[in-house]
């Protein structure tokens, strides 16, 4: 290392963590929300209208994923288990490329994860939608599937928004567990610059922190509590 | 009674998927002979996947101003890459991951400074040796402390890097971690902690306290003689150690191994 | 009178060691509109229940026009989508306009097209006089409007017979009026009807049959005159008392014609 570069300013570091850091943190976080969502409203549908069964199947899963940290999911996901992303029948396999197995494997840690905490989110707010709205629903003649679908799911979802905008939260800032397995993420990149330049460490920190908060805090507010006031005038739940 | 039996039908069903798959699917489809070497799988995937812990100047570290990776370490892989005929790809983790990532096939080779020892040279195959370099007990310029021997360093608060040989020495001789031992996991979250006065002296390679002396006022007040580093990859992959130890040796007999030291080494 | 639109025999339900209905049974003709009374807890809402099999009985038998509700295999569904039914409390959609809480029974379960069933949505919503509020949201409605237009999704169904489950109780007096106005409408244009209610004055004004349960059983049923005029049981005489004191009559909101008044 011959020549001493010039350090970054502000704005340099600012467009360095996003530019770098930024495609994988959105990469992460939504896949990771998008899996946990589908895994969620299934494990939740599956515990209101299951039975003890599926209950407990359900229940099981919600227990163990929230119980395990996300930093082991991810390096279970992410290291030590990245050779079963690929299916060889003989000669021809297919899967993950080996170069994007630690970037799958985050993405699972992350939906596994946020699948059991999203289930309890959907299940609440499939509760607490109001009970006569099903028996209206079955009394026009509606199947159990139909009014789930066209009445109870609609409502339902809308009632999720605000718990979901903090789920979003708690999946961005998880995301930023990904820099352990060498993913350049945000954190990862604000880091790269830090370990560059030491006398920058306060600042990238101080800057990534920034792009964090602006990246959660808006949309919570946005679908807390103002959605939380704009369902309350629609009448839903209270169920 | 009739759902008890679907779910039972169910799990059953599906145990006997994953039976079937594991063990049955093998025995009519894989030829025992025909296994792939990491090897033919690296050169047909057309990229090398080395795992590093970067910054470890002038071993690894990343550029951001060049946006590349730089090091002693990079420029030896980029020669293997090339013999191989293919990309280098570089992926920087904690290094005491590095081993379980390597032996888990997440990584197809270690190049991270990482010294010859018995216990390492258990878990993975290392190439021949490529580099000696001493490690140094460094203080800030301005402290008092000498010590003549490394045992006397035991009396102060050290930091060393988590999973290198200067973290199990300093824990041999007796010391205890999170009391006078602080172990970290980057080497710039080191510096800066000595750097600080969280802990009095750091023990890391000599070639890495150069650089960093160029940024902090610090000190060597000690220097132990180390271990060789060497290349790590799986013991059931000789093929690929093969070709790492040729281009090695290679390097060694035309000099660029000397040209390599010369520019990272002052 | 015309064809059995409903046939309930000996309809038992119990919820746990609770007997809630303990044989019951009357039969419905067409355009019969049959007013159920009686102290509360006595089973009036689990009967209803029962009929359209949303809580089958444990023992006994429904017929919808002379088919067995009870059978095994029958599709409940196709059935319920004739019997329609108005709630206490309303039970709107919340998520949804008023025009597609009414247009949505026909869309989703006799598969009209949308263009159809907005038509006789409207059209429903014309007969209970809630047509200028098509767009709004059950939430920025009174209670009776809201019940109105639970009654207009009720009738756009075209069912063989509406159930009513105490469909003024939950509303302020201002607002039950309205409502009593357009279920007497629907009393005299030959909609079949099963009221749950107390109110007296509706039920003298359109019941062919009035059935006072009490503790699960019938214990009286007759015309309304038999009931106002000359009731037999003193549990029923007491129960009309309370009622009146309570809730007064209602003439003057139901603007009853002066020859009804006077029957």
């Amino acid at each position: 290392m011959n020549s001493i570069p010039k350090p970054p300013n502000l704005a340099e570091i600012g467009f360095y963590i996003f530019v770098k850091g930024l495609p994988r943190t959105l990469i992460l976080t939504v896949l990771g929300l998008l899996g946990g969502f589908v895994i969620g409203l299934s494990l939740a549908i599956m515990r209101v209208y299951g039975g003890k069964e599926l209950n407990w199947l359900a229940s099981g899963y919600e227990k163990l994923f929230r119980g395990i940290p996300i930093l082991v999911l991810i390096f279970l996901f992410a290291i030590y288990l990245t050779n079963l992303y690929e299916i060889c029948i003989g000669d021809t396999c297919f899967g993950i490329e080996p170069q994007y197995r630690p970037l799958f494997g985050v993405f699972l840690a992350l939906a596994l994860r946020s699948g059991a905490y999203q289930s309890q989110i959907f299940r609440g707010a499939l509760l607490s939608v109001n009970p006569g709205q099903e028996e209206a629903a079955r009394a026009l003649g509606m199947s159990r599937f139909q009014a789930l679908r066209t009445i109870l799911l609609p409502q339902a979802l809308r009632l999720a928004v605000p718990s979901w905008s903090n789920e979003y939260a708690v999946v961005i800032k998880d995301s930023s567990f990904a820099l352990t397995v060498g993913i350049v993420e945000m954190t990862n990149a604000a880091l790269q610059i830090s370990s560059n330049f030491v006398e920058l460490w306060a600042v990238s920190i101080g800057v990534v922190a920034i792009i964090y908060f602006l990246l959660t805090y808006p949309i919570t507010r946005l679908f807390g509590e103002r959605q939380t006031k704009k369902l309350k005038e629609l009448g839903m739940g209270g169920g | 009674m009739k759902r008890e039996f679907a779910v039972l039908g169910m799990v059953i069903c599906v145990a006997a998927g994953f039976g079937l798959g594991w063990f049955i699917l093998p025995l009519f489809t894989a030829e025992p002979t025909e296994r792939k070497t990491l090897l033919e799988e690296i050169q047909d995937q057309g990229y090398i996947i080395v795992g590093t812990d970067e910054p470890w100047p002038p071993f690894e570290i990343f550029n951001v101003t060049a946006d590349e990776w730089q090091g002693f370490d990079i420029d030896l892989s980029a020669m293997i890459a090339v013999h191989l005929g293919v990309a280098l790809i570089m992926t920087d983790m904690d290094f005491d991951l590095l081993i379980g990532a390597c032996k888990a096939g997440s990584i197809d080779m270690i190049a991270a400074a990482m010294m010859v020892t018995s216990t390492r040279a258990e878990q993975l195959a290392h190439s021949v040796p490529y580099i000696r370099v001493n490690e140094v007990v460094i203080v800030q310029s301005v402290s008092t402390i000498n010590i003549t021997s490394l045992t006397e360093i035991t009396a102060y608060t050290v930091g060393v890097q988590s999973g290198t040989t200067q973290h199990d020495t300093l824990k041999d001789l007796g010391m205890t971690e999170g009391v006078n031992l602080l172990v970290y996991p980057k080497a710039d979250v080191l510096m800066a902690a000595l750097d600080l006065g969280t802990i009095d002296a750091a023990f890391v390679d000599e070639p890495v306290f150069t650089v960093y002396a160029k940024t902090y006022a610090f000190k060597s007040i000690f220097t132990v003689p180390a271990e060789p580093t060497a290349l790590w990859c799986r013991w059931e992959e000789p093929e690929l150690m093969k070709e790492i130890n040729k281009v090695i040796l290679n390097a060694f007999g035309d000099g660029s191994m000397d040209l390599l030291i010369e520019k990272w080494f002052e | 009178m015309g064809k059995s639109v409903l046939r309930i025999v000996d309809v038992w339900k119990s919820y746990g060691e609770l007997e809630v209905l303990k044989g019951v049974s009357f039969e419905l003709m067409e355009q019969e509109v049959k007013v159920i009374f009686g102290p509360s807890g006595s089973g009036k809402s689990t009967l209803l229940r029962c009929i359209n099999m949303l809580d089958p009985p444990d023992q006994g038998e429904v017929y919808l026009s002379e088919q067995n509700l009870m059978e095994p295999g029958i599709n409940l569904n196709i059935m319920r989508a004739n019997i329609g039914m108005v709630f206490q409390h309303f039970n709107l959609f919340a998520h949804l306009r008023a025009i597609n809480n009414v247009s949505i029974g026909l869309r989703r379960v006799k598969g009209v097209s949308k263009e159809e069933a907005r038509s006789k949505a409207l059209k429903a919503l014309n007969q209970v006089k809630m047509a200028e509020w098509a767009d709004h949201y059950p939430a920025q409605l009174s209670g009776g409007q809201q019940q109105r237009i639970g009654i207009a999704r009720a009738l756009v169904m075209e069912p063989d017979v509406i159930l009513f489950d105490e469909p003024t109780s939950a509303l302020d007096p201002e607002l039950i009026g309205e409502v009593l106005q357009i279920m007497l409408e629907l009393a005299k244009t030959g909609t079949t009807m099963i009221v749950v209610t107390h109110e007296m004055g509706f039920a003298r004004a359109v019941a062919s049959e009035m059935l006072f349960l009490g503790n699960g059983v019938i214990v009286e049923r007759g015309t309304p005159q038999h009931f106002f005029v000359s009731p037999k049981s003193d549990r029923v005489k007491t129960f009309l008392k309370q009622l009146d004191i309570l809730y007064g009559s209602h003439k003057g909101l139901l603007k009853l014609s002066k020859e009804e008044e006077d029957k």
